[in-house]
């Protein structure tokens, strides 16, 4: 039975360009599985213009949250100027994005570390 | 201009003939706007297509390639069925998905108007005059429309009036 540090060292240990010997990427695998994993972040902007009630409406109706979660929210954006309201992979977050400025809400992405 | 939910849960919104050709006119303004100068450097085209990527350029040109057309259209259409609507009768009546997308026209017509008028941050003030009246009234509309989501319209498809 293989072990499983047989079976990493097999993933990480790559031949190099003439077969001869083999050259360690030790960060390769590790690297794309972070990166994969480091989730990105949509952000709601506050714009003096949008009422209230219209933000909260929207993130009860879009989100889906609570009411008392979409108040929090919306009273985070209207304070602090911004709040973050979803977390998700990259598709999952441009596609709110998108959804955000279809309400007309000033919505921007990031990554989470960033 | 006067708001009910009727027994059927319709938003129900009789606007008076002159609030009706005033409406129609700044949906269609919002219409040409977003056909003619979406592309353009304006603070106005910053609020109604905001970046999608504020740290990183190259993404958010990548994200406005792939998704500024879509946009363009649900903002004209929506401003188009705000127009046409009220371009056959002054008196709408509206199921929750027609409440919904009104809300967001106007919100669109806000940003439109409250750009114009100088409303960059939370001390802003509306001035007073004609301008400052008229988003006055566009935000009591859509205040209105809002607190009838919030107090739950029907998800029945009303056919729009007969043109």
């Amino acid at each position: 039975m293989v072990g499983v540090a047989q079976l990493v060292e097999r993933w990480l240990v790559v031949p190099d360009v003439a077969g001869s010997s083999p050259v360690i990427h030790p960060n390769r695998e590790t690297d794309l599985l972070e990166e994969a994993s480091i989730p990105w972040v949509l952000i709601v902007w506050n714009d003096p213009v949008n009422l209230m009630t219209y933000v909260s409406y929207v993130f009860r109706s879009y989100f889906g949250y609570p009411r008392e979660e979409a108040e929090r929210l919306m009273l985070l954006v209207h304070r602090e100027g911004k709040a973050v309201v979803a977390t998700g992979s990259r598709e999952e977050i441009e596609r709110h994005t998108e959804a955000m400025h279809e309400f007309g809400l000033q919505a921007s992405m990031t990554r989470s570390d960033a | 201009m006067i708001l009910f939910t009727d027994s059927d849960r319709r938003l129900v919104i009789d606007f008076d003939q002159q609030e009706a050709e005033l409406l129609v006119l700044l949906a269609r303004q919002l219409e040409q706007f977003v056909d003619d100068r979406a592309e353009q450097v304006d603070p106005l085209v910053r609020r109604l297509f905001p970046e999608a990527y504020r740290d990183d350029p190259d993404a958010a040109a990548e994200f406005r390639r792939y998704t500024r057309d879509a946009l363009r259209s649900y903002k004209t259409a929506g401003a188009d069925a705000v127009a046409t609507a009220l371009t056959a009768t002054p008196s709408v009546e509206l199921d929750r998905a027609d409440a919904d997308r009104w809300a967001r026209t106007l919100t669109d017509i806000r940003l439109m108007v409250g750009t114009r008028i100088g409303l960059e941050d939370d001390d802003s003030e509306v001035p007073e005059g004609l301008v400052g009246e008229i988003y006055d009234w566009l935000t009591e509309l859509q205040g209105g429309i809002i607190a009838a989501l919030d107090g739950g319209l029907s998800d029945r498809g009303i056919a729009e009036p007969a043109p």
